[in-house]
């Protein structure tokens, strides 16, 4: 049965075919299936062509799309590209990246990034529950240390880590997770929370953070420092181990 | 393997091979720190990721400053890039997370182009330009088509975000399920899910005389 009695609408599942006709996504057999059904179920027409008409009214106008390239803007791009080469600003490789970040240095970060969280999780920053954005970062940086922490639980994103990440970033809002990309952007997001009474706290522990970051990194956002700090979080333990009480510890 | 992808208004555009290609190529050697050879990216894919940030963004101005900074993302990021699938793919993932991003950091929305919010000519500031098909008889047609678009985009411009994403990927960059759960990182029955649900908001929002 394809139509719904009760609604005269299409169910759920014609819904769904209809929609994969549309798309191009039926194959051959599927094509000539629906068709079928078509031409025999009158009630699925009427909703099949209810359906066309929402999607060809997207079509966007012709030359809607036209110019879309402002001259210069390749040129004006690549003089940003040679700004941040030049200033040598490229994080890292993301795999394994040692490179020219000296050892003490990674220490003061993962120290400093351990410190926030346990200071930011006493405050009431949670963490996200799924925890997708930071694991992808986490992913794809190697280290296991900040998913592990993204699996803690709770609410916060950290959105720009996903964007290079891969995950679409969920979060409400960079200004609500009190992590936005550039720690400059700390103070005015947070003054865009609904609550920045509970919220100036962190805030002002994420904006030292991410200056902390920008220093050790030049990473532009905190987010992008956690992403480049989980794959060496290890070592960073291990170093601030050793800076702390010298030795073998962490080894 | 060249694939070919047909998008709207009849433009085909010819991806690169699938393993990178000469993108691919050149990302691996911005990896390695020839930051020039990064120019090859941004003239391949500029004007599809300036397309993309328009349709999400829905401000012509935003869109090209989102589009540079997905640009300097991925050449940030370069050395993460592995060659699973097709760069442009990858820049897509970029694109779409930076531009849901900056759509959260409104926190009010305020889609100009895409919601007419301000309503009257005002309202279309910045929008893509509009020129009616040539076989518009009249400025009565011209008009209605205007009209039509304009509200198009207003319950567009209403979809969730994550409505929006799905629904601009495949039905305005002709992605397929399985290319646009690649880019949002999600299902194929996820993309599925959200589109069935930003139709049925699409239809309730224009009615049942929606159409061209």
């Amino acid at each position: 049965m394809s139509i719904d009695r009760t609604t005269r609408e299409p169910t759920r599942r014609d819904r769904r075919e209809l929609l994969r006709w549309l798309a191009g996504e039926l194959d051959e057999a599927g094509d000539r299936r629906l068709r079928r059904r078509l031409a025999d179920e009158p009630e699925l027409a009427r909703a099949a062509a209810a359906l066309r008409r929402t999607w060809d009214g997207l079509a966007e106008p012709p030359g809607s799309a036209a110019g879309a390239v402002p001259p210069g803007f390749a040129g004006r791009v690549m003089a940003r590209v040679r700004e941040e080469a030049a200033a040598g600003r490229r994080l890292p490789a993301l795999p394994g990246f040692g490179g020219p970040v000296p050892a003490w240095a990674r220490a003061a970060g993962a120290a400093a990034l351990v410190l926030g969280l346990a200071a930011g999780a006493g405050m009431g920053v949670r963490l996200p529950r799924g925890g997708e954005d930071v694991a992808a970062a986490a992913a794809a940086a190697g280290g296991d240390g900040v998913r592990a922490a993204a699996r803690g639980g709770g609410e916060e994103r950290l959105p720009a880590a996903a964007e290079t990440a891969g995950t679409v970033g969920t979060a409400e809002a960079a200004g609500s997770a009190g992590l936005p990309a550039g720690g400059e952007r700390v103070a005015a997001s947070g003054a865009a929370d609904e609550s920045p009474d509970t919220g100036a706290a962190e805030h002002e522990e994420a904006a030292e953070l991410a200056a902390l970051y920008a220093e050790l990194y030049g990473a532009e956002s905190l987010a992008d420092g956690l992403a480049t700090d989980a794959g060496s979080l290890a070592d960073g333990y291990a170093a601030a181990l050793t800076a702390a009480f010298g030795g073998e510890a962490g080894t | 393997v060249v694939v070919a992808t047909e998008v709207e208004h009849g433009t085909a555009e010819t991806a690169e091979p699938a393993a990178g290609g000469a993108d691919g190529e050149a990302l691996r050697r911005v990896a390695g720190g020839d930051a020039e050879a990064f120019a090859v990216v941004v003239e391949h894919h500029q004007e599809r990721l300036l397309r993309l940030c328009r349709r999400l963004l829905g401000d012509a101005e935003e869109a090209r400053d989102a589009a540079q900074e997905v640009f300097l993302k991925a050449f940030r990021g370069a050395a993460g890039y592995r060659p699973r699938g097709q760069v442009h793919t990858w820049l897509y993932r970029i694109a779409v997370n930076h531009c849901l991003n900056r759509l959260r950091r409104r926190r009010v929305v305020r889609f100009l182009p895409w919601s007419g919010a301000a309503g009257g000519e005002a309202a279309d500031a910045g929008a893509p330009p509009f020129d009616p098909p040539s076989e518009a008889p009249g400025p009565e047609d011209e008009l209605a088509a205007r009209r039509r678009w304009r509200q198009v985009r207003r319950a567009v411009a209403a979809l969730p975000d994550n409505q929006r994403a799905v629904l601009v990927l495949v039905r305005w960059e002709g992605l397929s399920y399985k290319e646009t759960a690649e880019v949002l990182g999600i299902s194929a029955g996820a993309v599925e899910s959200r589109l069935v649900r930003a139709m049925r908001n699409l239809g309730a929002a224009l009615g049942p005389e929606a159409g061209p």
